[in-house]
């Protein structure tokens, strides 16, 4: 039993070290989001930038379902796209899930294969009953001060 | 009896010299006025007219031009995690309207300096502030205060030189529901910060709220776009990029846009050797009331020249006209205003805007002696932007609709391209406006454009480019990077498969 977990630890961990074992570099800067987020919205932008000529990213997202990594289409209907020459990318993409969405963003040198990047995140998406909530319990406040009930 | 008759002759020869005096003065004055303005025969009414117009109220239409030449280049409203234009046409035309009405009367207050608690802000907070819940109020060109003041029939209280291209109203900033906050950006970056009581004609909070809301609702019918402030992206480059800049990013990449006719006045279409009775009856118009004092001919080329003492037109085969003021040049530089409102006057007399479009100032430019001032035009909103080269112009580009240097006395000079300009219609097609993919074609096509100096991302939009070949055809929208010093980068905008 211990053995088995072990291995299946030691296995995990390697999956989400590859790119720092593997490449040591930066592919590519993920700019946004610059850690695990929340949000209100079931769309998402995720900008990058890199000085390199020939990057291609690829997004996916955890199918609990499934247990692995799944493309994650922007709402371009695109799964992988190269950077363009300005050097940087915009994807909007659309969470499937309302709570956690891990995020994968794998990026990868087509000119220099042992160059890849992985970065994982989690975008939390609230739902809207909770931001009308949260939105109302601020103007309730906002309200109570303005009208000098804490004076 | 005698004597009676002595007199009389008397009398009568007294009356002679009376009239032929009279006469004499009547004369000199027809003289006067001859030479005043050049072999226009008559009475010198203009003489005194000149009189006249120092006193003479303010025309129509040019009250009519100057509200139009003082309207925002865009009206942003945010929600802090939206951005939303608002356009002056179609389903915002009333919030535009209502905002800017509300906008213009803070500016006023801001500039007459009435009792408001203000401060200077570091520079850096202006992406900060961009990213509030807020209206947004951008400029087509910087204005100074004194310029801004002119344009509201406001009173301007120490006027610091600086001048201004973006306002940001943010009545959520303060906590009172009767006061709102607004931020000034000058055009060296600096920020200002107001704090103003709201008046009775002010829009009220719940205003702002219940529109938010609208919009929002706009939002998901897909009836206005949702933008990006660059800034949000943290994205950091190699090259300088403006991180206030309204960007396509969020949505779909496609936008429904026209096309424009553009062609050359029938009336300025010249074949080289054309009669001069045929030039004249085609051009005498933009001569006006002293139309008779002009001589007139053409060259080989076709050019047209039209000149009198004191002023020279020449039309150019490519519709462009350049005006000089010739002879004895007067006046002092005087006050920038001065000098707009003579510049204005000068496009009201020739009246060659076109019937379709909105024109707006684009540039102020000030020499030892004068001020340059650039006109220029919208199509449906859709800014038109000009590169025409021109022989007459020592092979430099002219960049604008219509570019006129005056000063205090009189508009000095002017190069005007002539254009009638019309919206295609039922011709719109899917174009893609994404602002990474224009970029990344931008650079694709202009691979240079990163080793040009002070080169610097300073917007990414859409509009027409007119060039001196395309006229007679019918333009399409372009993606127009502007790139800093003037300069403008313009590419093709993919068009939607099947459209």
């Amino acid at each position: 039993m211990f053995k088995k977990f072990a291995t299946g630890a030691v296995f995990a961990m390697v999956l989400t070290c590859y790119s720092t074992i593997a490449f040591a570099g930066t592919v590519v800067t993920i700019t946004r989001p610059e850690g695990d987020e929340v949000t209100y919205n079931q769309t998402y932008m995720i900008c990058g930038n890199t000085d390199k000529e020939d990057v291609t990213v690829e997004v996916k997202v955890y199918d609990p379902s499934t247990g692995g990594y799944v493309p994650l289409y922007t709402t371009d209907k695109e799964y992988g796209w190269s950077i363009g020459s300005s050097g940087m990318f915009m994807k909007e993409v659309k969470l499937p899930y309302f709570d956690a969405n891990k995020i994968q963003v794998v990026s990868y040198s087509r000119s220099a294969i042992d160059e890849q990047q992985d970065n994982r995140f989690t975008i939390t998406v609230l739902k809207e009953g909770l931001k009308n909530r949260l939105v109302n319990g601020v103007i309730k406040i906002k309200d109570m001060v303005g009208h000098g009930i804490f004076d | 009896m005698g004597f009676s008759t002595r007199e009389g002759s008397f009398m009568n020869r007294e009356k002679l010299k009376k009239f032929l005096l009279i006469g004499l003065i009547m004369s000199s004055i027809m003289q006067v006025g001859i030479l005043w303005d050049f072999s226009t025969h008559g009475l010198p009414s203009y003489f005194f007219r000149a009189f006249q117009d120092r006193v003479a109220p303010v025309s129509a239409s040019i009250k009519k031009m100057k509200a139009e030449l003082f309207s925002p280049k865009r009206i942003i409203v945010s929600t802090g995690a939206s951005n939303w234009i608002v356009s002056k046409e179609g389903d915002t035309q009333d919030v535009y309207k209502a905002l800017w009405d509300d906008a213009k009367d803070y500016i006023s207050k801001i500039i007459a300096g009435e009792d408001i608690e203000n401060v200077t802000m570091p520079d850096e907070k202006w992406s900060d502030i961009v990213l509030l819940k807020s209206i947004g109020i951008e400029l087509d060109t910087p204005l100074s205060q004194d310029m801004i003041g002119y344009f509201l029939d406001s009173k301007v209280k120490n006027s610091s030189g600086a001048v201004f291209v973006k306002f940001v109203i943010a009545p959520w900033d303060s906590v009172n529901y009767n006061s709102t906050t607004v931020y000034l950006l000058d055009s060296n970056m600096h920020v200002y910060k107001y704090s103003l009581a709201m008046s009775q004609k002010n829009l009220k909070r719940e205003f702002y709220d219940a529109e938010l809301e609208k919009l929002n609702k706009l939002q998901d019918q897909e009836a206005i776009r949702n933008y990006m402030v660059f800034s949000e992206s943290k994205i950091k480059l190699s090259y300088p990029i403006r991180q206030d800049m309204l960007v396509s990013a969020y949505g779909d990449k496609y936008d429904k846009l026209g096309q424009i006719d553009v062609t050359i006045p029938e009336n300025f279409h010249i074949a080289p050797g054309s009669k001069l009775l045929d030039v004249e009856s085609k051009l005498g118009g933009i001569l006006g009331r002293d139309g008779d004092s002009y001589d007139i001919f053409t060259d080989a080329m076709g050019t047209v020249t039209m000149k009198n003492l004191n002023n020279q037109y020449r039309v150019y085969t490519d519709g462009v006209l350049e005006y000089k003021k010739t002879g004895n040049l007067t006046g002092d530089k005087g006050s920038k205003e001065q000098a707009f409102k003579n510049a204005m006057s000068f496009v009201e007399k020739l009246g060659l805007i076109p019937d379709n479009v909105q024109v707006y100032l684009s540039g102020i430019e000030e020499t030892r002696d004068r001020f340059k001032f650039k006109f220029d035009y919208k199509a449906a909103n859709v800014p038109i932007y000009f590169d025409i080269g021109l022989d007459g112009k020592n092979g430099d580009k002219i960049q604008n609709a219509i570019i006129i240097e005056s000063n205090n006395d009189d508009a000095l000079s002017c190069y005007w391209v002539v254009r009638n300009i019309e919206l295609v219609k039922d011709k719109k097609k899917q174009y893609n406006v994404n602002f990474s993919d224009t970029l990344d074609k931008t650079f694709v096509e202009y691979p240079n454009i990163k080793q040009v100096k002070d080169f610097s991302i300073q917007d990414v939009l859409v509009g027409y480019r007119l060039t001196g070949e395309n006229v007679g055809l019918k333009i399409e929208p372009m993606g127009l990077v502007m790139g800093g010093n003037n300069s403008i980068y313009s590419v093709k905008l993919p068009v939607k498969k099947g459209d």
